[in-house]
Formats: structure tokens, sequence, C-alpha cells
């Protein structure tokens, strides 16, 4: 994965989302490997076609499909997840996340926190709301996940840089 | 972490004398003084780790299949 490259062409191209999952975990400190990067965008017609535009830069494909099919505008203006093999790697771009109800963008955007890399800035899940969501899921490297941020949210007093 | 802890956790953790484990992990066996490390590098820094764990798996799968 080439975080650096994923990370710059989404920001640069200006759209809307939030890092979540695995990413996010290894943002807050967790030694827990990833190699994908999870966001959930805002869906909605502009950031949409903005979300297209970065996925075209980074000439993505549908994960796993051997025709190398691309997402059109239709398919990712919706909350379903839609799993892209880019040339940075793999990109899960979320319409939602969730298991008992479905979370959109905008209910998860006030339980974010803004950092930066790269030269970029873009948010990410904030602690208290990444271990709920990660507790909801349940599977087991989400407990692991779980394990790992409550011991950091005990034990470190998580400063971000 | 208290600043007592801190320096228990690093005094019992020296590598010329090895880890003692009971003072490194917690209950659930997680392993606080290597989130501790992470807490100390820029959000960056902790990205491009994720990425040379990742290459340096890549490469021991890649001799595994040879």
């Amino acid at each position: 994965m080439n975080f650096e490259l994923a990370l710059t062409t989404l920001a640069g191209c200006g759209v809307e989302f939030v890092v979540v999952g695995g990413v996010a975990v290894a943002i807050h400190g967790s030694s827990l490997m990833t190699d994908d990067l999870d966001i959930v965008y805002r869906v909605e017609h502009d950031n949409v076609h903005r979300l297209l535009e970065a996925l075209n830069r980074l000439d993505a494909v549908v994960f796993g499909d051997p025709r190398r099919l691309r997402f059109k505008f239709d398919h990712l203006n919706n909350t379903g997840h839609h799993l892209n093999q880019t040339m940075a790697g793999r990109i899960d771009a979320l319409g939602s996340i969730g298991v008992k109800r479905k979370l959109v963008f905008e209910d998860l955007i006030r339980d974010t926190k803004e950092v930066e890399a790269f030269g970029v800035s873009f948010r990410i899940l904030d602690l208290d709301r990444l271990i709920e969501v990660k507790t909801e899921m349940g599977r087991p490297r989400d407990k692991l996940a779980v394990m790992e941020l409550e011991a950091i949210r005990r034990n470190l007093n998580v400063v971000l840089p | 972490m208290a600043q007592q802890d801190e320096d228990r956790l690093t005094e019992r953790t020296d590598v010329r004398f090895g880890h003692d484990l009971s003072t490194v992990q917690d209950e659930n066996g997680v392993d606080v003084l290597l989130l501790q490390q992470h807490m100390r590098l820029s959000v960056e820094q902790r990205l491009r780790s994720l990425e040379d764990r990742f290459r340096q798996i890549a490469v021991f799968r890649a001799g595994l299949r040879r």
C-alpha cells in the first residue's frame, strides 16, 4: 500500500472522506497490520464526482474482477461498499458502515479528528467512535483492535502529533 | 501514563536485561511498550511503518515460494 499516493490523491481531488478501519486504528497507534485503506465518503453528487476523479487518477479497477471493470458514478452514488484495486493499493470506498444501522459520512463527521501526513490533512474516526464501531463489527480482528485501542485510551493518554 | 509507571517500564524493559512481560503487557496481552513506541511516531511515520512491515512480509512470502 502506498498511503502517500492514496491520501494525497484523494485530498488533492477535494474528496470529503473519513478514514476508518485498520488504517485509522494504526494512526491512533495500534501495532496491528492492515493492507487496505477504508474510507467513508460523503454520498453527494459533487463529492462522488471528485471521488471518481481520484479513483481514475489512481487507475482503480473493481477489486477481484478479472475483467478490470471500473466503478462509474451511478455505482458510487449510493451507500454501498466499493472495493477498488488501485496503483496505490486497495482502497475500499464505503458509502456507509455499521452492523445495526447504516452510518453515513454525516453520522460520523462529528466524531472525527483532523490529522496531517504527506503534506495533506484528512480526517480519521476519533478513538472513542472507532472503539464503538469496531466493537459493533465484532470480528476476531476487530476484537484485537478494540483491545489495543482501549489500552491506548487507558494507558497512553493519546495525543496525536 | 504516570511518570512512575513509565520509568518502571523503561527500567524493566531495558534491552540489556530482556523484557519482563508482566510489566509490558496489559491484562489482555496487549504489548503496551510497543504501543507506546508507536505513539511517539508522527502520523506519517506510523503509515510508513505499516508500509515497511508489509514490504517485509512480501519479501518473506516470496522467499517461502522459492
